[in-house]
């Protein structure tokens, strides 16, 4: 089975320039959709986006790939701020 | 090969010398060739030999670094794709899995290739890594290539501009490229990236007569 939470924090840690603010979990939702949420520290949130959301579409559809076997649903989002 | 691709070392033992080179380039210690180059009877007694050894990345460093990251994407993903090195200078991707890591259109290679030059060369400005899978880029520069000829044949018939999916730049030049040489038809890319696409303008109603 496909871990989306390491998948997720394996990219994420290697993007921005405060690895150690990275926080990266997964919760299922009452629908059984796999949520994964990203924190970073604020200076990297751009990052990880990328322009026009280029990157953060790019880490949900490999987390969706990983997904096709199991036949699962899966959705990877970011915090903006806190 | 590029000449800061070479370690010059002494060591004790080869091995050593593996560890230190790959550490230094986040590669592997399988990702490099140790070559003894001199071997030093022991002056030092106790210590034994010394050997002065030169270490060389297998590979450019770029696709050795972005093949490690696809191996860890891939079994984080549990797809039984495997990643090879080309001797084009390409990373193909190979096994049973393939075609969900094509997806559709080839967005999730796309996509797979986006991260995998965002982290790969974060360090040094490489080359860009070019992704594919058993024949994938082949296969859809054909259907490109049938693209393009047939919204030049519909620019032409309607004599409107025909606007092409959002493509990466990679595919848009493939669009250009084939109908470079068609006098009906004149073609540009707009917008921006990710969704920059190719506009296939009909010649005789053409950019010429409309442009501010």
């Amino acid at each position: 089975m496909a871990d989306y939470r390491e998948l997720v924090d394996f990219i994420v840690r290697r993007l921005v320039t405060d690895p150690d603010k990275v926080q990266v979990t997964a919760e299922n939702d009452d629908r059984g959709v796999i949520s994964i949420m990203i924190r970073v520290a604020p200076e990297d949130v751009g990052r990880v986006i990328g322009k026009r959301g280029a990157t953060i579409n790019a880490i949900r559809l490999l987390a969706k790939a990983g997904a096709v076997k199991e036949n699962e649903r899966v959705d990877v989002d970011i915090r903006e701020e806190e | 090969m590029n000449d800061n691709e070479v370690l010059v070392l002494d060591v004790p033992a080869v091995e050593e010398a593996r560890k230190t080179a790959a550490v230094q380039w986040g590669l592997d210690p399988r990702d490099v060739d140790v070559k003894v180059i001199e071997e030093e009877k022991s002056f030092f007694g106790l210590l034994g030999r010394k050997l002065r050894v030169e270490v060389r990345p297998v590979a450019p460093l770029v696709l050795l670094r972005g093949r490690n990251i696809l191996e860890k994407l891939l079994l984080l993903m549990d797809l039984s794709v495997t990643p090879e090195i080309t001797e084009e200078g390409r990373l193909n991707l190979s096994g049973q899995d393939a075609g969900i890591i094509i997806g559709k259109y080839g967005e999730t290679l796309k996509s797979m290739e986006f991260i995998v030059n965002l982290i790969a060369r974060d360090v040094d400005e490489g080359e860009k890594i070019y992704l594919d899978s058993d024949g994938y880029r082949q296969r859809r520069e054909l259907s490109l290539q049938r693209l393009a000829l047939a919204a030049a044949r519909k620019a032409v018939r309607k004599g409107k501009p025909t606007y092409l999916e959002p493509m990466t730049s990679w595919e848009r030049r493939i669009v250009h490229m084939t109908l470079k040489e068609n006098s009906e038809v004149e073609t540009r890319s707009v917008g921006e990236t990710p969704s920059r696409k190719v506009v296939v303008w009909p010649l005789r109603s053409g950019p010429s007569s409309r442009r501010r």
